[in-house]
């Protein structure tokens, strides 16, 4: 197995919610509350969960996007948790995002080549602009656009095009882990198997690592080797694609699993239906952060103090009981 | 028996001058009781489709150029706006994508509910008052009688979404049509939502036009499909013959491209290119510029016809 590439531990992300004339501190929202997990070399962690589970907040912390509360994260077991303005600019060559929505994420001044030959400058400083525009093009065309491209704003394009435009800047700087936030979310299912296979195939050809981000289970299946399911700040189960999938242990996974829908009408299964909603992060339930829907509660479930533990090698869960 | 009946409607918009061909010769029937999904990609006109027959295409510059909408031995298409009035709402009632933006801010929960009620029919306040809240039980909200009292901000999306359906249902309308009903949720929320409407349809007998583009969905509630693509049926029938053999090269590549179907080593297959632009539909078949089997023939027109195994499909090369 490949060296750890990330290792986040005791990861604490709060924001202050203010109240008052005098913007008082009034409580915290609690976003990640105490995350732990490693993201090998080469490989892919799908970080799934419900909105406002904490997710993209782990993305942008690993990003020093947003401060940590407390805890630590580690790049090749270098502590990135609190950098300062230079290093950051100097972790963002390892470290790229692509976000969800690809056109919020463009600027629609610029033409795409410029945007890339930015990106380009950053990785290479010294290349003449002419070196710079040609790197751009190859990026282009590895991402399946055309050098005809170069010149053309962002509106000028599809979603799915304007998604491998946030995969060429992201790529153009050579890093070697990529967060992937809900890249794939907002696109139709045919676009979205084009997305998917160009970042299987980059990642094989460049050995990049990537944290993907997502609410589909399905596509997470599809994409990831290791699957991390958060709910409420917390890592409810962690462990590798196929034991998440066919031995998954904690009871919001397995409600989580049944609930996607089969695109199969042969197989209506059974599903196990969650009720409520998630609870805000402001007035979390105390205990398990589930228990106020979960299907196994036992009565003690609201005074525990959760912890994942390994039930089986690198089978990982919250839940003392399953 | 067809409680609605939609025949080769075409709906197109004027804008600067050219003509956008949306919707161009849809027909699809809808069973009393049973539920249809009308599936494709972003821009294929599902949506303008059921605006159509809701008469709710965006005017001046969206019109309705031809065909028929049958319901009840009336043609909507041809109603005028105060006879579309009494359908809309009563008999044909629809929910949205985002409940978030259906449901007007200023007012409470209980307004909104009421005001279908009232706008359709004549009975005291009281009493529409205990029929809404009523049908708030009946859609799961819990404390119907405070939730009345409140502003849309709040509830949670899930919640909107449930006061949308009680919104929707509370006339007894023969037809709902749901756009996208499940899309903005997160699983756990769209499996609760998906397990209400097939609950209430049960119970109300309700035939539900279902617009998706989540194969994952149709498998699970309808029991026939049309699949649109470029404002064109491709292909149209039982939803357990398409899902098991799906014929037109549109809708194999469609089901080629879900995750679900694949093992993590392979590779997805996609369908090139991306759905032309409503203005220069392609002349001919319109899928062929992105169709892997495309030959000269395609050039002409395909039928909508029968094929073997009884669904309808709009290719020259299944027979």
């Amino acid at each position: 197995m490949n060296k750890e590439l990330i290792t986040i531990k005791n990861l604490k992300v709060y924001y202050p919610k203010y109240k008052g004339v005098l913007r008082k501190v009034a409580c915290y929202i609690k976003a990640v509350d105490d995350v732990s997990f490693g993201i090998h070399q080469k490989s892919t962690l799908g970080l799934v969960g419900e909105s406002g589970c904490g997710k993209t907040t782990v993305g942008k912390t690993i990003l020093s996007l947003i401060p940590a509360t407390s805890g630590h994260i580690f790049f090749k077991d270098k502590d990135i948790t609190h950098i300062q303005e230079e290093e950051r600019k100097e972790l963002a060559r390892k470290i790229q995002i692509i976000f969800q929505d690809p056109y919020g994420s463009l600027n629609p001044k610029m033409m795409i080549g410029k945007i890339i030959d930015e990106a380009i400058n950053i990785r290479y400083p010294n290349l003449s602009g002419e070196e710079t525009s040609h790197k751009t093009c190859q990026i282009l065309n590895k991402v399946g656009l055309y050098e005809d491209d170069y010149g053309k704003y962002p509106h000028e394009f599809s979603g799915g095009q304007r998604q491998r435009i946030g995969i060429a800047r992201a790529i153009a700087v050579e890093p070697e882990f990529i967060v992937c936030d809900e890249s794939v979310s907002s696109l139709d299912v045919s676009i979205q198997a084009d997305i998917l296979n160009l970042l299987k195939d980059l990642q094989t050809e460049k050995n990049l690592t990537y944290l993907f981000i997502a609410h589909d289970l399905s596509v997470v299946k599809y994409i990831s080797s290791y699957i991390a399911v958060m709910y409420l700040g917390h890592i409810m189960e962690y462990g590798s694609r196929d034991v998440i999938f066919r031995k998954a242990l904690h009871p919001y996974t397995i409600s989580l699993l049944s609930a996607i829908p089969k695109p199969d009408p042969s197989k209506k299964t059974q599903r196990i239906i969650l009720k409520g909603d998630v609870p805000s992060p402001i007035h979390k339930p105390s205990g398990c952060p589930f228990h106020t829907r979960c299907y196994m509660k036992k009565p003690e479930c609201d005074r525990i103090i959760i912890q994942l533990k390994e039930r089986d090698k690198g089978h990982w869960t919250a839940c003392p009981f399953n | 028996m067809s409680i609605l009946e939609v025949k080769g409607l075409r709906t197109y918009f004027n804008i600067s001058g050219k003509t956008a061909r949306v919707v161009d010769g849809i027909s699809f029937s809808l069973e009393k009781g049973k539920t249809m999904a009308l599936v494709g990609e972003s821009g294929c006109g599902k949506t303008i489709t059921s605006l159509s027959i809701t008469g709710l295409v965006p005017e001046p510059n969206g019109y309705i150029a031809g065909g028929s909408i049958q319901y009840k031995n009336r043609d909507l298409t041809k109603l005028h706006y105060s006879q579309m009035k009494t359908i809309r709402g009563r008999c044909i009632s629809m929910i949205f994508q985002e409940p978030m933006t259906a449901l007007n801010p200023v007012f409470t929960i209980g307004t909104q509910i009421m005001e279908s009620v009232l706008a359709h029919e004549k009975i005291p306040v009281p009493e529409a008052r205990d029929r809404c809240i009523k049908m708030l039980k009946e859609v799961g909200i819990p404390a119907p009688e405070m939730r009345f009292l409140e502003y849309p901000h709040q509830l949670s999306g899930g919640m909107k979404q449930r006061v949308m359906i009680a919104i929707a249902l509370i006339t007894n309308p023969d037809i709902l049509i749901a756009d996208e009903p499940t899309t903005a949720l997160d699983v756990t929320i769209q499996a609760q939502i998906i397990d209400l409407l097939k609950k209430m349809q049960a119970q109300y007998g309700t035939s539900l036009l279902l617009i998706t583009h989540d194969l994952g969905l149709v498998a699970e509630i309808a029991d026939t499909i049309t699949i649109m693509y470029a404002g064109k049926v491709a292909e149209q029938g039982d939803v357990n013959k398409i899902f098991k053999n799906p014929s037109h090269p549109y809708t194999v590549g469609l089901f080629g491209s879900l995750p679900y179907m694949h093992s993590p080593g392979e590779r997805l297959h996609s369908i090139k290119g991306v759905v032309p632009q409503a203005f220069d539909f392609p002349p001919g078949c319109r899928f062929r510029t992105r169709c892997p089997e495309a030959k000269d023939i395609c050039k002409k027109e395909p039928d909508l016809k029968k094929i073997k195994n009884g669904v309808t499909c709009a290719c020259h090369f299944r027979k």
